[in-house]
This record gives structure tokens, sequence and C-alpha cells, in this order.
């Protein structure tokens, strides 16, 4: 009994729990994925239909992670309600990622609505694009930090390398292949399925919850 | 030479000590449920460790205390428990960790 008790790390621990599956991993990854899918389509079919990848993963695959949340996490997990001040936390990320997801929508929509519309930035594309690799670093970087998820700053890295390394591969090569995207996707697609599979190994479901109290 | 008298000054509180908290299992369940609203029994065995068996047999001692309220429901057809402190527990929990911080601080290295 020589430790002094820290509540502080027992709700971190308890807090990191929730994020054990690897189910995020596995969605962000499919999501990088399938825009990854989405530049390679733009140059051989229309505009905007090549965000058909994106629309699948939307539509079928958010759904299919609550699915999967819901009848094979939380059965081996169980179910814990946080204070307040932890999931004033969460809700601030959550918000945070809804607002820039609203905004990048505008921005890469902007120009097939309006193409006249003033978009065009003057200036080497790879500083644009480092721009925003830095803003990627930043915002995973919060979550990192926010969520309790280390691993979040190396994909903060490997997508905010991307943008820019993409940019310059394809001056250099001539080949628009988001290489950069793709491995950043497949790092964060593999990580999360090789931590998914382990979980559902070191959590089998506990066999019933029959408590039957005081006198049981 | 440290004198008894003192030693046993020292020592003192940890007689008055709550051995319904004191108890490693009992201790682990407690402060998990300090920092948190309330958890499910499957969430409190896979933090603690603890077996089944274990956990409803300790959670049995701390309902009986007065410093865990269990509530029992169903989801489905499944049973679900789900523990929370009483406002009894929490405070019992504080005393117990300014106590021990309290012992431990005042020990010499």
């Amino acid at each position: 009994m020589s430790e002094k008790i820290s509540l502080k790390e027992a709700e971190r621990k308890a807090f990191r729990a929730t994020f054990l599956d690897g189910l995020n991993d596995i969605l962000w990854g499919l999501m990088i994925l399938s825009l990854v899918l989405s530049a390679i389509l733009r140059e051989n079919i229309q505009p905007l239909l090549n965000y058909l990848p994106v629309l699948v993963v939307i539509v079928i695959g958010i759904p299919l992670f609550f699915a999967a949340k819901k009848w094979l996490v939380i059965p081996r997990i169980g179910l814990v309600k946080f204070t307040p001040r932890r999931t004033r936390k969460l809700s601030n990320v959550r918000w945070f990622l809804i607002g820039l997801f609203v905004i990048t929508l505008v921005v890469f929509l902007l120009p097939y609505l309006n193409p006249g519309a003033p978009v065009s930035i003057n200036g080497p594309y790879w500083l644009v694009d480092a721009f925003f690799g830095l803003l990627i670093i930043a915002l995973f970087s919060f979550m990192a930090f926010s969520l309790d998820q280390p691993r979040m700053h190396l994909y903060g890295f490997l997508l905010g390398l991307s943008l820019p390394f993409d940019v310059v591969f394809e001056e250099v090569t001539g080949l628009d292949w988001a290489l950069g995207l793709f491995v950043a996707g497949a790092v964060m697609l593999g990580t999360g399925i090789i931590i998914f599979a382990r979980f559902l190994n070191d959590h089998p479901i506990p066999e019933g919850d029959v408590y039957d109290g005081v006198n049981g | 030479m440290v004198s008894t008298d003192k030693a046993q000054e020292e020592l003192h509180p940890l007689v008055d000590i709550d051995r319904i908290i004191h108890a490693p299992a009992r201790l682990m369940m407690l402060t998990y449920l300090y920092v948190v609203e309330h958890a499910d029994f499957v969430f409190l065995m896979r933090l603690t460790d603890l077996t089944w068996g274990n956990l409803s047999a300790h959670m049995g001692k701390l309902e009986e205390a007065g410093y865990v309220e269990v509530e029992k429901k169903f989801i489905g057809k499944k049973p679900h428990s789900v523990a929370k402190l009483t406002k009894e527990g929490r405070a019992a929990f504080q005393a117990y960790k300014t106590s021990m911080q309290q012992v431990l601080n005042d020990l010499p290295d």
C-alpha cells in the first residue's frame, strides 16, 4: 500500500478502455482510402460522381461501425457513464470535428457549385497542401490529447505529411497516385484491424450478468 | 531509535481505517466507481481483472455497507447490473483517501 491512489490515472484508464477495440481506426482508414479512390476516379468519371466511394463509406460504414460497437464491443467491454467533465471534453471534440467536416465539405464543393467563384490560390501547390497538412497534424494532436489516444499523433503526421508529399511526388514523377494518402489510410486500416482482432481474442463475452445482491 | 510511542502515534490512523474499503479488490472497485457516474459489472470486471464471482462477492459487501447501489435491469432478455457509488460511499472513499495520504505523507523516508 505504498502507492498513492491516483484517481486521475484511474479515470484515464477507464476512458482509454472504451477505445480498445480499434473500430475508430478502421473507420478512419476506410474514409481515407475512399478519398484516395475518389482522387483516382476523378480523371475517369464526372465530377462529384467520383465521390461515390466516400458516400458508400458514410452510408454503409458508419452504421456498421455503430452496429459493431453495440453487438461486438459493448458485450465484451461493458457500459460506463463518465462524469460531466469527461463527457464535456468528448462533446467539444465532436463539435469541433463536425465543424471542420462542414468547412471541408464547403471548400471541396464550392468550385463545383460555382465555377466562377474566386477560390483559386496563387503560389506553389505544395505550400498550400503543407498548410493544410499542418492543420491536420494539429487537429489529430488535439484529438490525441482530448481522447487520450497517443496513436492519433502518428496518424496526424502520416496524413499531414501525405498532402505535400503527394503534390511533390506528382510534380517529380507525373503520377497522380495519392501515394502518401494511401499509405496513411492503409496504416490506419491495418492498425485498426489488428487491434480489433486482438480485442475480440482477448475479451471473450462474459458468461452472464446475474448478480444476486447482498443476500445472493 | 524511534520511540515506540511516536511510531504508534504515526500508525494510529491505520487502526481506524475503513476495512470495507481497505481490501485491495474493493479499493480497486471503489476507485473506478469514484471516477465515473456509473458502470456495469462487465466494465468493472475488465478494469479490475477480478473474476465474476469475486466481483459479485465484493460488490455484495459494498452494497451491504451502503457504499454502492446496484440497479438490476434487462437489456433484451439479458440481465444487466449497473453499480454506482452512494453519497455515503463517496464520502467514505474521500475520507479513506485523505487518511491514507496523511499516514503515508507523515511517515519518515
